[in-house]
C-alpha cells in the first residue's frame, strides 16, 4: 500500500508506478484508490486529504488549562471535516489486505507526520516497518526512481519535530483561546471568541509597534531643488547635491544664485557594475519576487505553487533552498523548456553559451533543491495566476545560467556659483542574465551626452519645491512574512497563514496592517499582564528547542514537558488576574463596537460580531453576523430604517440581546436588537403597528 | 438618563484609555510630546507660529490619526491650559 497526500498526489503516483502506465481506479463512494501492478507487486495507492488526525484533549470541558491530548480522526474535531471519514474507513478496510506499507506523502515535517499518523491510526501497523518514498517533483522518472532504487524507512527525527509543533501549537492555541475569551466572560457575560495562537503574538507586536510609529508621525518640512539645463539643444534633469534642504531661506537662496547662470562640469566619474544572476527561488525569495511583480499575498503564491507542484509542473515549493544540486538533470529539463514557444531562444542561448551549470544560492535544505520547472508540459489549462507563477519560476530557473550583467553608472558634477550640481547615466553594457529573467528584471536606462571636463551648460529653469517627511511604511503580507523570517518565528509552511490570521481574526483592518481597535483591545491586555506571550525571545526559544529535536540534541518529551510547564506558570499568573483582564479586555472591545457599528457578540455562533450592514440590493439596513461570509453564520435582526440607532453597553432585561438607541423624528427610545421577537417588547411592537396604520390613513 | 457621558477622571480625555501623563493615554501623550517637539523643527525651517502649524499639519499628509486626534482635542479647548499652548 502507498499512502499518498492528496487525490491528485495518489494519481501522479499510480500513473508512474503502474508499469502499463495505465492504473484501475477503483471508486469506493466519495471516495477511491488506485490498483497497478510493478514487477512482482501489486501495489494499492490511497491518499489522505491532509491532515486525517487531529488532537483532542482528553479531559472535558471548554476550560482550561488543559494540557493532555490524543490523536483523533479530524471529523471528531472539525465537523467542516466530514469528507475525511470515508477516506479513512477506505484505507482502514484496504490495508487488511496489504503486506508492505509505503509512505509518499509530501517529503517534509508536515507530510511524514500524516503517513506516521495514516499508519498508526488508520493502518494499525507499526511505523518503524514501514518504506519511505523521497522525491522533490512528482514526474514519472522521479517517483520510478524514489520507488524502485530510494526506499528507506520513515525520518522519525522530523516526525517527531512535527509531532512536538503541533501539540505546542495545539496546547499555546487552545488554553490562551480559552483563557481570553473566559475572562472576557467573567467580566461582562458576553461570549465573545477571542483567538490567539503561540507566533501571533509577536506578530501581532511587530504590527502594533509600526502602527503605533505612524500614529504619532509628525510630518516635517524640507524643500528639494528641481532644475533643468541645455546642453547642445539638449534638456537636462540636474540634481541639487543636498538632496534635503531643511530651511525654507536657504531653499530660496540657491534658486536666485543660480537662476539663468551656467553650470560647468567639474567632473565626469564612470563605474562598472557587474552583477552576478540572482540564485533559483526558494519559497519566500518566490513570495516576495510574486508579491512585487503580481501583488499576490504569500499565501497565494504558496497555494498556486503547490498546484503546480501537484500537476508535476514545478520541484515542491516548500523548500529552503537556492540550490540546484546535481542530482537535478539540468540538461534534460532545458531540453524540454526548450520545446516550449515562450523559452525556446534562451533555451537555445544558454545551450550556445555551453555553461550547464547554474549559479547557486546561499541557503540550503536538507531535503529539497531550490524551486526549479521539471520541464513537463500542462495538461490543462492553466488559470492566470498560474501561468504567471510558472513562468516566474521558470524564468528565475533559465536566469541562473546567465552569465553577469554589466551596467555602466555615469555621475557628472556640474559647478555652479558655489554650488554642486550631478548629472547621472546609467546603461547596460552587457545584460547577460537579465535577459533570460526578462520583464522581471530591473533594466532602468538613462542616457547621457558624451561630457567633459569644462563642459558648460546653461540652466534654463529653477525652482524649489516644499516637501515634508513620510510616516515609516507600514507592513505589506511580503515584509511581515520577511520579519517573521528574520526573527526565526514560525516554519515555512505556517508562516504566511499566520500572517493572513491577523485580518481574519479581526486585528488589522486591511493588508496594509492598520490595527484595529480590537486589535489594540487584545494587545494592550497582553503587553500589561502576559508580556511573555508578546516576546520575540519566548516565542523563538520555543522554536529553537523544537529544531533541536529535528537534529536529535533534545527527545519530544523534554521539550513537550518545558513547554507545558512555561504555559502552567503563564496561565496561573494568568487566572489570579483574570479579573481585571477581562475589564480590560472588554474596555478595548467596547472601544472597538463603538467605532464600527458593532453591537456585541453573535448570540449564534459565538466567535462573529454583530454589525449594522445594509443590503446592497435594497438599501435597507439590518444587523448581521460579522461570520457571515467565513462561516456562513446566517443570523439577523430586523431595524428600524429611519433615524440613527447607537449601540448601547447593555442588555435587554427580558431576552439579554444587546440593548440600542433608535432617535428618529426628534424622539429618542431604547430598545433591544431582537426586539420583533423580544417577549417583553410584544405590546410596544403593537402600539407601534396601530400607530403606523393610523399615519397611513 | 443622559445621553451625554463625561470621560472619568482616570481616563485618557481623547480615547478614553487609562491615563499615562499630561490626562492623556499613553499613546496620546507620545503624539502630544511630538508634536510639540516637531514644531521646533518646523520654526527652524521657515517662520511658522503655534495655530498656523496645527491648521497646517491637518491638511498634511502623513500625519499620524493620533496626532490628528491631539490636534482637534488642542482646538476644542475653550479656555487654553498649559497642556496646549505651544512649547516655549
Ligand atoms: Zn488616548
Amino acid at each position: 500500500m502507498v499512502i499518498s497526500e492528496k487525490p491528485t498526489a495518489a494519481k501522479k503516483i499510480a500513473h508512474a508506478l503502474d508499469e502499463s502506465g495505465a492504473p484501475q481506479e477503483i471508486k469506493r463512494g466519495k471516495t477511491s484508490y488506485f490498483q497497478c501492478k510493478r514487477g512482482a507487486n501489486d501495489l494499492l495507492v490511497v491518499h489522505a486529504l491532509g491532515h486525517l488526525y487531529e488532537l483532542k484533549q482528553t479531559e472535558k470541558g471548554w476550560k482550561y488549562p488543559r494540557l493532555e491530548t490524543e490523536w483523533v480522526p479530524r471529523y471528531e474535531v472539525d465537523k467542516k471535516a466530514k469528507n475525511v471519514k470515508p477516506i479513512i474507513s477506505l484505507i482502514k478496510k484496504l490495508s487488511k489486505e496489504a503486506e508492505v506499507f509505503v509512505v509518499a506523502t509530501d517529503y517534509d515535517i508536515e507530510g511524514s507526520l500524516i503517513g506516521y499518523l495514516t499508519l498508526k491510526y488508520a493502518c494499525r501497523t507499526n511505523p518503524e516497518d514501514a518504506q519511505r518514498m523521497r522525491f522533490s517533483t512528482l514526474t514519472k522518472n522521479e517517483l520510478q526512481m524514489a520507488f524502485d532504487e530510494q526506499l528507506g524507512g520513515l525520518d522519525f527525527q522530523m516526525i517527531e519535530s512535527g509531532h512536538v509543533r503541533h501539540e505546542i501549537d495545539w496546547l499555546y492555541g487552545i488554553n490562551l483561546t480559552r483563557a481570553l475569551t473566559l475572562a472576557i466572560k467573567k467580566a461582562a457575560g458576553w461570549f465573545k471568541i477571542v483567538s490567539t495562537g503561540r507566533v501571533q503574538g509577536p506578530t501581532l507586536t511587530f504590527v502594533a509597534e509600526r502602527d503605533q510609529e505612524v500614529n504619532v508621525f509628525v510630518p516635517l518640512p524640507y524643500w528639494i531643488i528641481v532644475a533643468n539645463g541645455l546642453y547642445q539643444g539638449l534638456e537636462l534633469e540636474l540634481e541639487y547635491s543636498e538632496k534635503r534642504i531643511e530651511r525654507k531661506e536657504k531653499a530660496e537662496a540657491v534658486v536666485a544664485d543660480v537662476k539663468g547662470k551656467t553650470a560647468t562640469v567639474q567632473n565626469v566619474k564612470k563605474r562598472k557594475i557587474s552583477q552576478p544572476a540572482l540564485p533559483p527561488f526558494n519559497l519566500s525569495s518566490l513570495q516576495s519576487e510574486a508579491y512585487r511583480h503580481f501583488g499576490f499575498k504569500p499565501s497565494r503564491t504558496l497555494a498556486v505553487a503547490q498546484k503546480l507542484y501537484l500537476d508535476a509542473l514545478i520541484s515542491y515549493p516548500r523548500t529552503s533552498s537556492e540550490k540546484i544540486p546535481e542530482s537535478v538533470d539540468t540538461k534534460s529539463i532545458l531540453d524540454s523548456l526548450g520545446k516550449m514557444r515562450n523559452y525556446k531562444s534562451i533555451v537555445q542561448a544558454i545551450l550556445d553559451s555551453g555553461k550547464l551549470v547554474p549559479r547557486q544560492g546561499k541557503k540550503s535544505d536538507p531535503a529539497h533543491p531550490a524551486i526549479h520547472p521539471t520541464g513537463e508540459k500542462a495538461e490543462r489549462r492553466l488559470s492566470s495566476a498560474e501561468k504567471k507563477v510558472y513562468d516566474l519560476v521558470v524564468r528565475r530557473f533559465l536566469a541562473a545560467f546567465g552569465e553577469d550583467s554589466i551596467r555602466e553608472t555615469i555621475r557628472a558634477d556640474l559647478q555652479c556659483e558655489e554650488h554642486i550640481f550631478y548629472l547621472r547615466g546609467i546603461k547596460t553594457l552587457k545584460p547577460g542574465w537579465t535577459d533570460f529573467y526578462g520583464e522581471y528584471a530591473s533594466r532602468e536606462e538613462r542616457e547621457l551626452p558624451r561630457l567633459t571636463v569644462g563642459n558648460q551648460l546653461q540652466i534654463t529653469s529653477v525652482e524649489n519645491e516644499e516637501k515634508t517627511t513620510s510616516p515609516p511604511a507600514r507592513y505589506n503580507p511580503s515584509s511581515l512574512l520577511k520579519m517573521l523570517e528574520r526573527e526565526s518565528l514560525g516554519t515555512k509552511a505556517t508562516r504566511s497563514g499566520i500572517v493572513d490570521s491577523l485580518k481574519s481574526r479581526g486585528y488589522t483592518l486591511n493588508d496594509r496592517f492598520e490595527m484595529s481597535n480590537l486589535g489594540y483591545a487584545a494587545y494592550e491586555t497582553l503587553q500589561r499582564y502576559v508580556p511573555q506571550l508578546l516576546s520575540t525571545e519566548f516565542t523563538r526559544g520555543l522554536e529553537e528547542q523544537m529544531e533541536r529535536i529535528q537534529g536529535r540534541e533534545r527527545s519530544r518529551e523534554q521539550v513537550l514537558t518545558s513547554a507545558k510547564n512555561d504555559l502552567l506558570n503563564l496561565l496561573e499568573s494568568f487566572k489570579e488576574r483574570e479579573g481585571e483582564i477581562g475589564q480590560a479586555l472588554v474596555a478595548g472591545l467596547k472601544r472597538f463596537w463603538k467605532e464600527k457599528e458593532e453591537i456585541g457578540p453573535c448570540p449564534k455562533c459565538g466567535s462573529g460580531t454583530l454589525l449594522i450592514i445594509r443590503s446592497p440590493k435594497t438599501g435597507k439596513r439590518f444587523v448581521g453576523c460579522s461570520n457571515y461570509r467565513e462561516t456562513g453564520c446566517d443570523q439577523t435582526y430586523p431595524l428600524p430604517q429611519k433615524g440613527s440607532i447607537q449601540p448601547l453597553d447593555k442588555k435587554c432585561e427580558y431576552c439579554g440581546h444587546p440593548m440600542l438607541r433608535v432617535i428618529s423624528r426628534g424622539r429618542s427610545w431604547e430598545t433591544c436588537v431582537n426586539w420583533a421577537d423580544c417577549p417583553g417588547r410584544q405590546d410596544d411592537l403593537k402600539e407601534l403597528e396601530r400607530r403606523r396604520k393610523k399615519n397611513d390613513q | 438618563m443622559t445621553s451625554e457621558e463625561t470621560v472619568p477622571d482616570d481616563l485618557c480625555s481623547v480615547c478614553g484609555r487609562r491615563i499615562q501623563a499630561d490626562l492623556l493615554c499613553e499613546y496620546h501623550h507620545k503624539a502630544l510630546q511630538n508634536l510639540r517637539g516637531a514644531f521646533n523643527d518646523w520654526q527652524h525651517a521657515m517662520a511658522i507660529d503655534w495655530t498656523t502649524y496645527l491648521d497646517r499639519l491637518e491638511e498634511t499628509e502623513g500625519v499620524g490619526d493620533w496626532v490628528l486626534e491631539i490636534i482637534e482635542f488642542i482646538k476644542s479647548q475653550s479656555d487654553p491650559s498649559e497642556l496646549t499652548q505651544p512649547p516655549t
